[in-house]
């Protein structure tokens, strides 16, 4: 049967069955794992599947050097993990006489309540957020305790004050991590804007034992996931997989209890943000298969946008999020990233301001930004 | 079956179908290339690396080839990747074997992170290895390929491979790679070391590579314990030098000296305290060659 | 005063060579070099929370000297150090 699969067909069934049934992967045949550890790699879900093995206890039941790739991913995984919650615990340091609310966002969150999306997931850097009202004094009180302003062009610098919502990224004089300060879940300049409703966030956020940082109530936890999912993203990548996986894995988690699904339903249409829940729900079932009970699908089908648009974006949404085969990549595929990647920047911003955008980003790189980095990275220096 | 007994057609073959499969040290390698030039010298520097057959689980999946078909024929350059975008910019064809040496240390420091990687020669004598960690003109790899050639066993001329579950090293034995004079002075030194073409130009001067010793090839499966840390430093005219150093400087020393420290967190903590503490650990000041080898001979007797 | 302990995810593991201390701690993965004598005030607080005055007098003894203003600046610059680096912290937070 497997040869009537084409070779997309097959490394997205790979893909999907590994995170859905990762009991199976003890069954795979060499060449189902060269595949895969492809595809999975480029998802970044390897210290995934190698948590969920190290759970079935089947890591012995996987070839050696495919478990031995599987740790290598992991170590880096809870590594970033380490490094991530400490520079948590250290902002949280520095603001403790503050009296400010601060919650986690997206992983350092999924990581320290320990929900699902944090096993074996890979983070980048550290998302914060807090009231707008109490920003310049929390950066002030980070600048004076060792944190650095990251330096950006004039340009970033107004992009990100005057329309985005973050400020720029500080880092740690002593450390390498990131931190995105947030006051609000979208740009200010966003179609759906929901700064309005920002306070509601902290009201709703919940306490989390062992650290004073909070986390977001689990229905705004979901939707700023697929706030992430469907609102930012990179053209190269388009959406990613693994934001989608978050999305599933909560769902699951709190999906248990009716109330959570009454509860996001209400929150949708006051965030304005039910559009975004009807898609994140809709790809999550038709992917992943997701539970989601039936008067929620009944409910959120009056958020769906018009049948041609429906279409549209069954057809582009899994082109853009599944993985191709690293050796028959598709052109379409590659489309359909690009074109949601202009989408969400679309959302973002109002039209003459996105064309600011786009072109000097284009045009920086056409002027300097290398393709390619030379072949004397620094950590490279001596080999 | 090895690399050496595949004739240029069957190689070719390979290179250009699914992929030439061999092993290196832990690790299986497969490489795609459709350039003419590759055939000899992958068959003269890598000719004892075993061949695998297509079954088996790539540790590592490298291409190099043209940039594009029609850089194949105006200013012709290569790229190098590994599952994934070009790590490098593109190379003349000319540098097409040196870049393919540095992707794969390039593959193995950014992903090798379920053992301790040290930036550190490695050579085995009497069953225990003896560690030479890099800094800049430390002259690692002149004293590795001296070594290799006077009774040790190359372990690797770039990567000290450390398994924390039992604190053994791990044998990659890849080509050792000279810069510049060394060239020359190994070429003296040991009359027997097999030399490919030296590659003038290239971001770090001239380089040339030393097939690695058969018997380190056949053996490359027998891991074992550290005896001996040295870090050596190569002084116009210095005197020859040995000298203890103190524990909590040899901890420092090696824990920078590691491309995946922080990575391994704890076990790299346990692993570079085992090491440091189960070995004898000394700098080493030298400027002649031989009296350097004499003296890490008597050292390890 | 301040009364100073272990930070609450104080989880270290120690390696000591004569009077020299590498210290692994498990919440941050950082590494700290240490001397004897950092060691000693990261040791006093492990054995019980004290403010500035009983460190000073405990180390005074353990090392042998005076527990006057100099020591007593020079631990406080310590501690103020570990605190930074989440080795310690007050006993109130």
């Amino acid at each position: 049967m497997q040869h009537r699969q084409s070779p997309t067909q097959r490394a997205r069934i790979l893909l999907i069955n590994a995170v859905r049934e990762p009991q199976q992967l003890s069954q795979l045949s060499d060449s189902d794992w060269n595949l895969l550890l492809q595809v999975a790699r480029h998802k970044r879900l390897l210290g995934r599947l190698y948590v969920e093995l190290d759970r079935l206890k089947l890591l012995d039941a996987v070839p050696n050097n495919v478990a031995a790739q599987l740790r290598a991913a992991n170590n880096l995984v809870r590594h970033r993990q380490t490094v991530l919650t400490w520079e948590l615990n250290r902002i949280l340091w520095a603001l403790k006489d503050l009296n400010v609310p601060v919650i986690a966002l997206k992983g350092a969150a999924y990581v320290i309540a320990d929900l699902p999306p944090a096993a074996g997931r890979f983070f980048a850097d550290l998302d914060i957020l807090v009231p707008l009202e109490h920003i310049t004094v929390v950066e002030q009180r980070l600048l004076d305790r060792g944190w650095l302003k990251t330096t950006l062009s004039p340009y970033d610098e107004r992009y990100y004050r005057l329309w985005m919502h973050e400020i720029p990224p500080l880092r740690h004089r002593e450390r390498e991590s990131e931190i995105d300060i947030h006051h609000t879940l979208l740009p200010r300049t966003h179609r759906f804007n929901v700064h309005a409703v920002t306070a509601s966030l902290f009201a709703q956020a919940h306490a989390v034992s062992g650290t004073k940082a909070q986390i977001l109530a689990a229905p705004d936890m979901v939707l700023h996931a697929l706030v992430h999912l469907l609102f930012e993203g990179n053209p190269e990548e388009g959406l990613r997989l693994r934001d989608l996986i978050d999305v599933v894995d909560l769902c699951n988690h709190f999906g248990t209890e009716v109330l959570f699904w009454q509860q996001i339903m209400v929150r949708a249409e006051q965030l304005n943000l039910g559009r975004l829940l009807y898609y994140g729900l809709r790809y999550s079932d038709l992917i992943f298969s997701t539970k989601v009970p039936t008067f929620v699908i009944e409910k959120t089908a009056q958020f769906a946008p018009i049948l041609p648009i429906r279409w549209l974006m069954d057809w582009l949404i899994p082109l853009a999020i599944l993985p191709e085969h690293p050796a028959y990549p598709r052109y379409r595929a590659r489309l359909a990233r690009q074109l949601l990647y202009l989408r969400a920047h679309w959302l973002r911003m109002p039209p003459s301001l996105l064309m600011r955008h786009l072109s000097y980003k284009v045009w920086l790189r056409l002027r300097n930004v290398p393709r390619y980095v030379e072949i004397k990275p620094q950590d490279l220096q001596q080999l | 079956m090895m690399i050496s007994e595949l004739t240029a057609t069957e190689l070719q073959a390979r290179l250009t179908g699914g992929g030439l499969c061999f092993g290196c040290g832990p690790f299986r390698l497969r490489l795609n290339s459709s350039l003419q030039s590759l055939l000899t010298v992958l068959h003269e520097l890598y000719a004892h690396y075993p061949i695998y057959d297509h079954s088996g689980v790539d540790d590592y999946r490298m291409t190099l080839d043209w940039a594009s078909p029609l850089r194949r024929w105006l200013r012709p350059v290569v790229r190098f990747s590994a599952d994934g975008p070009a790590p490098f910019t593109d190379v003349p064809i000319t540098r097409a074997f040196p870049t393919l040496e540095w992707g794969m240390n390039w593959c193995i420091a950014i992903r090798a992170h379920h053992v301790l990687m040290l930036h550190a020669a490695v050579v085995e004598r009497h069953g225990r290895v003896l560690v030479l960690p890099a800094a800049p003109g430390s002259g690692k790899s002149t004293l590795c390929a001296a070594l290799s050639h006077s009774g040790w066993r190359l372990f690797s001329d770039e990567f000290g491979l450390i398994r924390p579950e039992d604190n053994a090293f791990v044998p990659i034995p890849r080509l050792i790679s000279l810069k510049n004079q060394s060239i020359a002075v190994i070429r003296q030194f040991s009359p027997t070391a097999y030399f490919g073409a030296t590659y003038h130009g290239t971001h770090k001067g001239s380089v040339a590579h030393i097939r690695p010793p058969q018997a380190s090839v056949t053996r490359m499966t027998e891991l074992a314990p550290a005896g001996w840390v040295v870090f050596p430093r190569w002084q116009a005219g210095a005197a020859l030098t040995l000298q203890p150093i103190a524990k909590e400087r040899a901890f420092m020393m090696i824990a920078s000296n590691a491309f995946n420290y922080e990575v391994l967190g704890e076990q790299a903590f346990k692993t570079v305290a085992h090491l440091v503490n189960n070995c004898k650990i000394y700098t080493l000041v030298y400027s002649d060659l031989t009296q350097a080898i004499r003296i890490l001979d008597e050292l390890t007797q | 005063m301040d009364i100073w302990q272990l930070h609450s995810q104080g989880a270290l593991h120690w390696e000591q060579w004569d009077e020299q201390f590498a210290l692994y701690q498990v919440a941050s993965g950082e590494t700290h070099f240490l001397n004897a004598f950092g060691a000693a005030i990261l040791k006093q607080l492990i054995a019980a929370p004290q403010a500035l005055d009983a460190l000073c007098t405990h180390l005074a003894t353990e090392f042998d000297c005076m527990p006057d203003a100099e020591l007593c600046a020079q631990v406080s610059a310590l501690l103020t150090r570990f605190d930074e680096l989440g080795l310690i912290q007050r006993h109130d937070d």
